[in-house]
C-alpha cells in the first residue's frame, strides 16, 4: 500500500509538471508579449523602455532560460511577476483566491448535498413520476448555460424584486444565489453517477436476500445501497474541480465577483505568462491532489478495487 | 467542459456488472422488463429525435423556417417584443431575433461538430493505442490524459482562441481539446471491456490477427457506446461555445452564432429581455434533447 | 417597485431565501411582467432637488470595469481618470462654463517669448495627504517625472510633455520648465489627469509600489481608506482639503464622508442599480434605458468630454486596402451618422461636426463636407480602381475591400453603431468586421499597424499632434505634412492665429487625408439617483469634491 501511494504522488507531481509545461508552451503562442501590451496601455511605447523592461523582467532571455528560470523560481517559491497588475503572481493570486474558494467551496458542499439528496428521495418514493421527475433533474441542470441563469436571476432579483444585492457585499443571497447555481451545474455528473451505480448496486443477488430478511426499503438504501454505491460518485467529485474553476469564471463574471474568474480573463488579455502559469499550477495541483485522495481511499471505500488491481488500482485502471 | 459526461466512470466499475439489466425494483423478471424498456425508449427516441431533426432544419434549410433577413435590420423596427410577425422579437439593429437563431445554427453547429470531431479523432485514437498497444504506452497516455485534465479546458480553449482570430475554427479546435480526455477514456475502458468478452477472447484464440478483431468485434460493440458520447458531447460543446462567446471571446458579429446572440442581447435585458432570453432557451433545449437522445442511443445499441 | 433593496440583507434571510427560489422557478413570467413594471411612472421629482447642498453621506460610484494600475501618468483611461481626478490635484484646470485654463495649484503661469519656458507659481500651504508640502520643489520634482519618465520603474514619459527639457525650481514659489521646441499649448497638458501631482516619495517606489492605489499619495479632496481587490475601492474625504480649482463652487472640503468605487461590467445591471439606489451613481447608461431612468425620478448626465477627441475611426493608412485617400473620403461620406443616432443613439449624443468636438478650444465645424452621399461614395470607389465583385464586395487587382476594426469594450455605444455601420458599409460594397468588444484583439490593435482601422475616442491635451502626428498612437504612422502644421501651431503665440492653422489640422484629418472616420462628440452618460448631485469635468469625470446627496 505504501509503495503503491509513493507512485501514485510521484505520478502526480509527473502530472503537475507537465501541465505547466503545456501551459508554457502554449502561451508563446498567443500574438503579442506582455511587456509591449503593459506599456502601450499608457502610450506608444517608448523602444528602450520596453527593451529595459523586457531585460528587468527576463523576457528577452531565450524560451528555454525563461522556462528553467521560471521553473527554479516555484522551488524557492518564487511565481514570478504578475505585470498587468503590478503584483508579484503570489500577491494577485492571494488577493482574490479567498473569494473564489468561497464560491468554489460552497458551491461543492451544494452539489454534494444536493445530489445525495436527488438520488436518495428518487429511490425511497415509490411514486413513479416523481422518480422520473427527480431523475430528469441532474441533466436539465448540465444542459442550462450557467451565465444565461445567472444574468436572469440577477435581472429578477435584484431590480424586479429587489431582494439582493447587485454587488458582492457579503450578505446572504449574493453569495447563495452564485453557490446555488453554481453547484447545480457541478452537481449534474454527481448525481447521474449515483443514480446509475444505486441502479447497479440494487440490481445484486444481497438486496434481495437483504429484503428476504424483512429489512425495511430505508435501511436497505441507506445502510447498505449507498455505501455499495458512493465509490463512483467519489470518482467524479474529484474531476470535478476542473468544471468548478470553469464555472467559477463564468460565475463570477456573472456576479461581478472578484476572485480567479477574473485573473484567468485578465492572464490571457494581457498575455501576462507568469500569472496564467501560477493559475495553472494552482487548478493542476487541485484537480491532482483530489483525485489523489480519491484513489487513495478507493481501496477503503470499495475493497473490490485491489483485490481486482493489486499492482496499482485507482481511478485510471 | 468534460461535465455532464460521466458514462466512462460507471463502465469501468470493479466487480458484478449488472449490464443492460433493469431498474432496481423488477431485477427478477428480465425479460419483460427488457421489451417494456425498449418501447419506452423508442417514444423517448422519437420526442427527443424529431424537435433535434428540425432544429438540423434550421442548419441546412434556414430560408424554409423564416423569410427574415438576419444580418440586415429594419431601422423602424427596433427592439420590439415578441409578435405573430417576430416569433423572437426584434434587436436594437431591428433584425429579426428567430431569423438570426435560425441561420445562426449552422455556425454553431459547424463549430461544435468540429469540437466534436477532434475530441472523436483525436481521444479514441489515443483510447485505442493506450487499450492495445504494448505495456509502456498505455500509462504514457494515461497520463498525458490527466495532463489534459488537470489543466482547465477553459483555459485551454481561450489560450487557443486568443492566438488565432475568432472564429468557428478556432473554437471548434479550443472546445474540442477539451473533450479529448472524456473519449480517450471512454474507449479505452470500452475496448479492454470487450476484448475481455469471451467471444472475442475466443475469435483471438481461433486465429483471428488482431487488426481483424479489432475490426469484426472491438470496433461495431464500443461504436454505440462512443455515439452516445458523441451527441451528448455535441451538447456540451454548444455550452461551451456560447460561454466563450459570453466572455467576449466568440465568433465576431455579424455572424449570427447562437452564443453570440445571447451576448449581445444581454445588454438588453432589461429593455429586451426576449434578445437573451428566447434564444438561451433554445440552446437549453437543444442540448437537453440531445442529452436526451444521446442516452436513447446507447441504451438501443448497447448489446 | 420603486422602494425596493437597501434593506439590511441579514434580516430577512430566511424569507429572501425563499423568495429567490421561487423567482428562479418562475424566472421566465417574471421576466415577461417585470419588464414593463420596471419603469412605474412616478413623476420626476423636483422639489429637493433646488435645495442648499447636505453635508455628509457616503456616495456609490459603480465604474465599468477595474483599473489595474493608477500611476499617474496611465490614466489615459477613463477608469483612472475618473478616480484621480478626486485624489489627485493638477497645476492646472479646464473650466468648462468659460472655456478657459483656470488656477488650482499653480496661481499664475507664463510664457516666455519664444514658448519654450513656462513658469508656474506654486500656491502655498498645500498639504499631501500624508502631511508633506506640495511645494515647488515637489512639482518640479512631478514634471521632471512626466517629461522624463523613471526609466529604472517602467514608468514612461508623459505623451503631452513632447521636447521636454527640464523643470527647475526658479524661485520661493516658482517652477520653470523648459522645452526643446515651442509649445504654445504647454500648460494645457498640466490640466490632464495625467499630470495630476502625487508626493514625491511615490516616485522612489518601483513599479508596482506607484501602480499601488493604496500607496498612491495625492493632495486631492478624497484619500484611499480600503480595498477589496477588483470589487471594490473606498476613499475617504480629507477634512482639510482647501485648494479647490478657482471656479468650483466648494471651495472647502468635500460635503460627502467619502466615496465607495465599484463595477458593473454588465451594461444591462446599470440602470436597475441606479433606479433601485444600488449605487448612487454609474457611469455608462445605455440609450434605451435613459428615458426609462428619467421617467422614474433619476437624473441622467450626459458629460461631454471636451477635452478628448470626438469618436471616430482610425485609418491606419498604411495598409493597402485605405492607402488610396479617395476610398478613406468614401468612407467618410458613405457613413450615414442620423441614421447611427436614430438607431442605436440617443438625444445626448451629438453628432461630430469635426475630429474635435463641438466644444473645443479651436473647433470647427466641418460636418457639411462630410455630409451622407452614398452615391459619391461608390464614385470615390470607382474612381480609386475597386469595382464590385460578384457578391457584392470590391475588388482590386484581386484584392477584396475587407476591413476589421477593433474598439474596445467599455463604450456602451460603439458596438451596436459598428454593427450598424458593418450594414451601412455594406451597401457600398465594403465589408465591414466589427471586433469592437474584443478586448484582447483591442490590446493588440494599439500597437499592431496592420489592423486597418482602430474605433476611439482619445484624450488630446496635447493637441492631435501626439494623436495623428508622426510617432503618434493612433495612427501608427509617419506624416510629416501633419507635423509641420502641429509645429506650426504650436508656434503661435496669438490665439487667432493658431485657432486657424487648428482649423487647417482639422480639414487636413477629416477632409483632406480623411485619416479619421469621425462619428460623434464624445459623451459620458451617467445615470444618478434622485437626489443625488454631480458634476462633471471636461473630461467627463465626476467631480466628488462638490457632490452632495439629500438627506433621507
Amino acid at each position: 500500500m505504501a509503495r503503491y501511494a509513493l507512485g501514485r504522488v510521484g505520478q502526480a507531481l509527473i502530472v503537475i509538471w507537465l501541465a505547466y509545461t503545456v501551459v508554457f508552451l502554449s502561451v508563446q503562442l498567443l500574438p503579442s508579449d506582455p511587456v509591449t501590451i503593459f506599456l502601450s496601455a499608457d502610450a506608444a511605447p517608448d523602444p528602450a523602455v520596453v527593451a529595459a523592461m523586457q531585460a528587468q523582467y527576463g523576457y528577452d532571455q531565450p524560451l528555454i532560460v525563461q522556462y528553467l528560470g521560471q521553473l527554479a523560481g516555484l522551488f524557492v517559491g518564487d511565481f514570478g511577476y504578475a505585470l498587468s497588475a503590478g503584483q508579484t503572481v503570489v500577491e494577485r493570486i492571494g488577493g482574490v483566491i479567498g473569494s473564489t474558494l468561497e464560491l468554489a467551496g460552497w458551491a461543492f458542499v451544494f452539489a454534494v448535498v444536493l445530489s445525495f439528496v436527488l438520488v436518495s428521495v428518487a429511490s425511497l418514493v415509490k411514486v413513479r413520476w416523481v422518480r422520473a421527475v427527480l431523475e430528469a433533474l441532474p441533466p436539465l441542470f448540465s444542459s442550462v448555460p450557467v451565465f444565461w441563469v445567472g444574468l436572469i436571476a440577477l435581472q429578477v432579483l435584484s431590480f424586479q424584486l429587489g431582494v439582493m444585492s447587485i454587488f458582492p457585499d457579503g450578505s446572504f443571497l449574493s453569495l447563495t444565489v452564485p453557490v446555488v447555481l453554481l453547484g447545480a451545474y457541478v452537481s449534474a455528473p454527481i448525481a447521474q453517477v449515483l443514480f446509475k451505480a444505486i441502479e447497479q448496486t440494487y440490481a445484486q443477488p444481497f438486496v434481495d436476500v437483504l429484503r428476504a430478511k424483512g429489512a425495511s426499503e430505508t435501511r436497505i438504501f441507506f445502510a447498505h445501497i449507498l455505501k455499495n454505491s458512493v465509490a463512483p460518485a467519489f470518482t467524479v467529485m474529484a474531476m470535478a474541480v476542473g468544471a468548478l474553476l470553469a464555472g467559477s469564471v463564468i460565475t463570477e463574471t456573472v456576479f461581478s465577483r472578484s476572485g480567479l474568474g477574473q485573473i484567468v480573463l485578465q492572464g490571457v488579455t494581457a498575455q501576462d505568462i507568469p500569472l496564467v502559469q501560477g493559475l495553472v499550477l494552482i487548478t493542476a495541483t487541485a484537480f491532482v491532489v483530489f483525485n489523489l485522495i480519491v484513489d487513495l481511499l478507493h481501496p477503503l471505500l470499495d475493497p473490490r478495487v485491489l483485490k481486482a488491481h493489486p499492482a496499482a488500482a485507482g481511478r485510471t485502471r | 467542459m468534460a461535465l455532464g459526461i460521466v458514462e466512462d466512470v460507471v463502465a469501468h466499475q470493479p466487480g458484478p456488472t449488472a449490464g443492460p439489466a433493469a431498474g432496481p425494483h423488477d431485477a427478477n423478471d428480465l425479460e419483460p422488463a427488457r421489451a417494456r424498456r425498449r418501447r419506452r425508449v423508442d417514444w423517448a427516441l422519437l420526442l427527443s429525435g424529431l424537435p433535434l431533426l428540425l432544429i438540423l432544419g434550421f442548419a441546412f434549410f434556414p430560408g424554409v423556417f423564416t423569410s427574415q433577413d438576419p444580418l440586415n435590420g429594419i431601422a423602424t423596427q427596433v427592439m420590439q417584443g415578441p409578435s405573430g410577425e417576430h416569433w423572437f422579437g426584434t434587436d436594437h439593429l431591428g433584425r429579426d431575433v428567430f431569423a438570426r437563431v435560425v441561420y445562426g445554427t449552422s455556425q454553431t453547429f459547424l463549430t461544435a461538430g468540429l469540437a466534436v470531431l477532434v475530441g472523436l479523432v483525436v481521444g479514441s485514437a489515443l483510447g485505442l493505442a493506450s487499450a492495445t498497444l504494448g505495456r509502456w504506452v498505455d500509462p504514457v497516455i494515461m497520463r498525458l490524459i490527466d495532463v489534459l485534465l488537470a489543466i482547465p479546458s477553459f483555459l485551454i480553449a481561450l489560450i487557443i482562441v486568443t492566438a488565432s482570430e475568432p472564429g468557428p475554427i478556432s473554437l471548434g479546435i479550443g472546445v474540442g481539446i477539451g473533450s479529448i480526455a472524456t473519449f480517450a477514456r471512454l474507449t479505452r475502458t470500452e475496448v479492454m471491456r470487450i476484448r475481455a468478452l469471451d467471444y472475442v477472447e475466443a475469435a483471438h484464440l481461433n486465429g483471428g490477427n488482431a487488426w481483424s478483431v479489432a475490426r469484426r468485434h472491438v470496433v461495431p460493440n464500443a461504436a454505440g457506446q462512443i455515439l452516445s458520447l458523441l451527441v451528448v458531447d455535441f451538447g456540451v460543446a454548444i455550452l461551451a461555445i456560447s460561454s466563450l462567446g459570453f466572455l467576449g471571446f466568440g465568433a465576431p458579429p455579424p455572424t449570427p452564432e447562437w452564443g453570440l446572440i445571447i451576448a449581445e442581447g444581454r445588454q438588453y435585458l432589461g429593455a429586451a429581455w426576449w434578445m437573451t432570453t428566447l434564444p438561451g432557451l433554445v440552446i437549453v433545449l437543444t442540448v437537453v434533447l440531445l442529452g436526451i437522445f444521446g442516452r436513447c442511443v446507447q441504451k438501443q445499441l448497447r448489446f | 417597485m420603486s422602494k425596493i433593496i437597501t434593506r439590511s440583507p441579514g434580516s430577512r434571510q430566511r424569507g429572501a431565501f425563499t423568495v429567490g427560489l421561487v423567482a428562479i422557478a418562475l424566472t421566465l413570467s417574471a421576466c415577461g411582467n417585470g419588464a414593463q413594471a420596471q419603469n412605474p411612472t412616478t413623476g420626476p421629482e423636483s422639489a429637493a432637488a433646488s435645495g442648499e447642498p447636505v453635508e455628509g453621506g457616503h456616495l456609490v460610484f459603480a465604474d465599468v470595469v477595474p483599473a489595474p494600475r493608477w500611476q499617474t501618468q496611465s490614466a489615459t483611461d477613463y477608469r483612472q481618470a475618473n478616480v484621480l481626478n478626486s485624489v489627485l490635484d493638477r497645476l492646472t484646470y479646464y473650466d468648462a462654463e468659460t472655456e478657459t485654463l483656470v488656477p488650482w495649484i499653480a496661481t499664475d503661469w507664463s510664457p516666455n517669448d519664444d514658448l519654450t519656458e513656462w513658469t508656474f507659481t506654486i500656491r502655498e500651504g498645500v498639504t499631501f495627504s500624508d502631511g508633506t508640502p506640495l511645494d515647488a520643489e515637489a512639482v518640479a520634482r512631478n514634471l521632471q517625472v512626466f517629461g522624463e519618465g523613471i526609466t529604472d520603474a517602467q514608468i514612461q514619459p508623459n505623451q503631452d510633455y513632447k521636447n521636454f527639457v527640464s523643470a527647475e525650481v526658479t524661485g520661493d514659489d516658482q517652477v520653470t520648465v523648459t522645452l526643446s521646441e515651442p509649445n504654445a499649448n504647454f500648460v494645457r497638458a498640466t490640466s490632464s489627469v495625467t499630470s495630476g501631482l502625487v508626493a514625491p516619495s511615490v516616485f522612489e517606489l518601483d513599479n508596482a509600489g506607484q501602480n499601488d492605489i493604496a500607496q498612491v499619495i495625492g493632495s486631492g479632496p478624497f484619500t484611499f481608506e480600503s480595498q477589496v481587490p477588483d470589487q471594490e475601492i473606498v476613499f475617504t474625504a480629507r477634512e482639510d482639503y482647501a485648494w479647490a480649482p478657482e471656479t468650483a463652487e466648494n471651495q472647502g472640503a468635500p460635503y460627502l464622508d467619502g466615496f465607495t468605487l465599484r463595477y458593473l461590467p454588465e451594461v444591462g445591471h446599470r440602470a436597475g442599480s441606479v433606479s433601485t439606489g444600488q449605487a448612487d451613481l454609474v457611469r455608462g447608461i445605455q440609450p434605451v434605458d435613459e428615458a426609462t431612468l428619467e421617467a422614474a425620478g433619476h437624473s441622467v448626465y450626459a458629460a461631454a468630454g471636451t477635452d478628448l477627441s470626438s469618436n471616430h475611426m482610425a485609418v491606419r493608412f498604411e495598409n493597402e486596402e485605405v492607402s488610396d485617400a479617395r476610398v478613406r473620403q468614401a468612407l467618410q461620406i458613405g457613413t450615414n451618422r442620423e441614421a447611427i443616432k436614430q438607431t442605436v443613439l440617443s438625444d445626448s449624443y451629438q453628432l461630430s461636426g469635426s475630429i474635435l468636438n463641438h466644444g473645443a478650444p479651436g473647433f470647427v465645424d466641418l460636418s457639411e463636407d462630410f455630409a451622407y452621399d452614398p452615391e459619391r461614395a461608390k464614385e470615390l470607389l470607382d474612381e480609386a480602381g475597386w469595382t464590385v465583385g460578384s457578391d457584392g464586395i470590391r475588388e482590386k487587382d484581386g484584392q477584396r475591400l475587407e476591413l476589421t476594426v477593433s474598439a474596445s469594450s467599455n463604450s456602451v455605444v460603439i458596438k451596436p453603431v459598428f454593427d450598424l455601420m458593418v450594414q451601412q458599409w455594406a451597401e457600398l460594397g465594403v465589408k465591414l468586421t466589427s471586433r469592437a468588444g474584443d478586448n484582447t484583439f483591442f490590446l493588440q490593435a494599439q500597437t499592431d499597424e496592420t489592423v486597418p482601422l482602430y474605433g476611439t475616442r482619445a484624450f488630446s491635451y496635447g493637441g492631435l499632434g501626439p494623436l495623428y502626428g508622426s510617432g503618434g498612437t493612433l495612427t501608427l504612422a509617419d506624416d510629416p505634412e501633419f507635423d509641420e502644421l502641429v509645429d506650426r501651431a504650436n508656434a503661435e503665440a496669438d490665439e487667432d492665429a493658431r485657432n486657424e492653422i487648428l482649423a487647417e489640422q482639422q480639414d487636413y484629418i477629416v477632409n483632406e487625408q480623411a485619416h479619421a472616420i469621425v462619428l460623434w462628440d464624445e459623451v459620458q452618460v451617467y445615470g444618478a439617483h434622485s437626489g443625488t448631485h454631480v458634476e462633471f469635468t471636461t473630461g467627463a469625470a465626476p467631480i466628488f469634491q462638490g457632490a452632495w446627496k439629500e438627506g433621507e
